[in-house]
């Protein structure tokens, strides 16, 4: 599927090394769902990843090495039965119709599970269960201008249905916004159906003047 | 240690296919002996350490015997699938720290591993590993955002904190790093 707006390298190297929260990690394995492009670009991050533990020194894989006790106890563990299939391999790209897998799994099913609540007029916001602290769905009606913002921390933003633009592009179902956080931006939701999006923060949004700060507590975050 | 070229790379693939195919213990040995220590460096540097260090890198080669099946060749090279079953590993049982409200998820690294940024001591010397070899030559700050990134396992924001720099300066070198080390690996930008 063409998708016109992707992931940041920097936050697929965050990816592959682990070192991104569970939430945003979500939203990240959600995109990945769309995008063929991300994916592969994922699997260089941890080929790096691999091609660096491989080459450490060897003095200190020496003081890391394991006992040959622990060796032998981890040998005499071993159950032939003991063996994880093959999952089935899904290379085929999902389309802008459907959710993302992992979502679905975490929802329990598709978007009717979520409970709404309004924030502002044209303006709807639900978390998920489990979800997390920093993970949350955004419901924005059609031709809904958001006030214009920047981000203080990193935030993930994934549409899911509909789509809105911003100074960056468009954004429909699948595309990525992953903000620098210098970057402001003001979305507007396209006229014709409500726009969903999958977000994930790890710092409060920030808005700019008297009106959009005094939304900023309906955010919640 | 032999270099990781691509002959090596071939020889691995047919040891994690035995196990997969024939359950072979002796050549889940030989894998063993190869990859642990290097696994056990890598959690090390990430915090792993003390008996649940020793614990996690029981439970990597475990999780390597039970999903010798699922490597798949054609998508990935052996050091990089042990990488990942490794990560996922200690992501795993970093979440059921936090679960438990633990606070020992990020434990400090001992002297010897705070290092900053990774150093031609401690690149093997004599080796062909490309990747490392191009790191120590990368700018310093890049250096030290992928060294903070993959072998302390620190988030953007953490990277940010610890080299008083603003967070998108962590962003544009880890961008500038990763292109430059992906190219090296002869990855189209």
């Amino acid at each position: 599927m063409t998708l016109h707006h992707h992931l940041d390298d920097s936050t697929l190297v965050a990816h592959a090394a682990g070192t991104l929260s569970t939430e945003m990690a979500l939203v990240v394995d959600c995109h990945l769902e769309y995008c063929a492009i991300c994916r592969e670009n994922l699997v260089v991050a941890e080929q790096l990843g691999g091609e660096m533990m491989m080459g450490l020194a060897d003095t200190a894989v020496a003081m890391s090495a394991p006992s040959e006790d622990a060796k032998q106890a981890l040998l005499a563990s071993l159950d032939d039965g003991d063996i994880e299939l093959p999952a089935e391999v899904v290379d085929e790209d999902i389309d802008g119709s459907e959710l993302p897998r992992a979502l679905v799994t975490l929802l329990g099913g598709g978007l009717e599970q979520l409970k709404w609540r309004s924030l502002a007029p044209g303006l709807k916001q639900a978390r998920i269960a489990g979800g997390g602290d920093g993970l949350r769905v955004l419901s924005i009606a059609p031709g809904t201008c958001m006030p214009l913002h920047g981000h203080r921390g990193s935030e993930l933003t994934l549409v899911l249905q509909g789509s809105y633009s911003d100074e960056i592009g468009r954004f429909q179902p699948g595309d990525i916004a992953d903000l620098d956080v210098d970057t402001e931006h003001q979305p507007i939701v396209d006229r014709d159906v409500e726009c969903i999006c999958l977000v994930a923060t790890d710092a409060p949004l920030k808005f700019r003047g008297i009106i959009p700060r005094l939304l900023q507590p309906f955010f919640g975050i | 240690m032999e270099p990781s070229t691509e002959a090596d790379g071939t020889r691995w693939v047919r040891v994690i296919q035995r196990i997969a195919a024939d359950r072979d213990r002796e050549a889940f040995a030989e894998l063993y002996d190869h990859f642990t220590p290097r696994v056990s460096a890598y959690l090390r540097r990430q915090g792993a350490q003390g008996t649940a260090g020793d614990d996690l890198v029981q439970e990597v080669m475990l999780a390597v015997w039970r999903k010798a099946a699922q490597f798949d060749a054609t998508r990935a090279a052996p050091s990089t699938w042990l990488f990942r079953i490794a990560r996922n590993q200690l992501i795993d049982s970093l979440r059921k720290q936090t679960a438990r409200g633990g606070d020992q998820a990020h434990q400090s690294v001992d002297d010897e591993e705070t290092a900053s940024a990774l150093t031609t001591e401690q690149v093997e010397t004599g080796d062909d590993n490309k990747i490392l070899r191009l790191m120590t030559e990368l700018p310093k700050l890049q250096n030290e955002v992928i060294y903070a990134s993959y072998f302390l396992g620190q988030s953007h924001g953490e990277i940010a904190d610890s080299l008083a720099i603003p967070l998108g300066s962590v962003k544009s070198n880890l961008r500038l790093a990763f292109r430059k080390l992906r190219a090296s690996l002869g990855v189209e930008l």
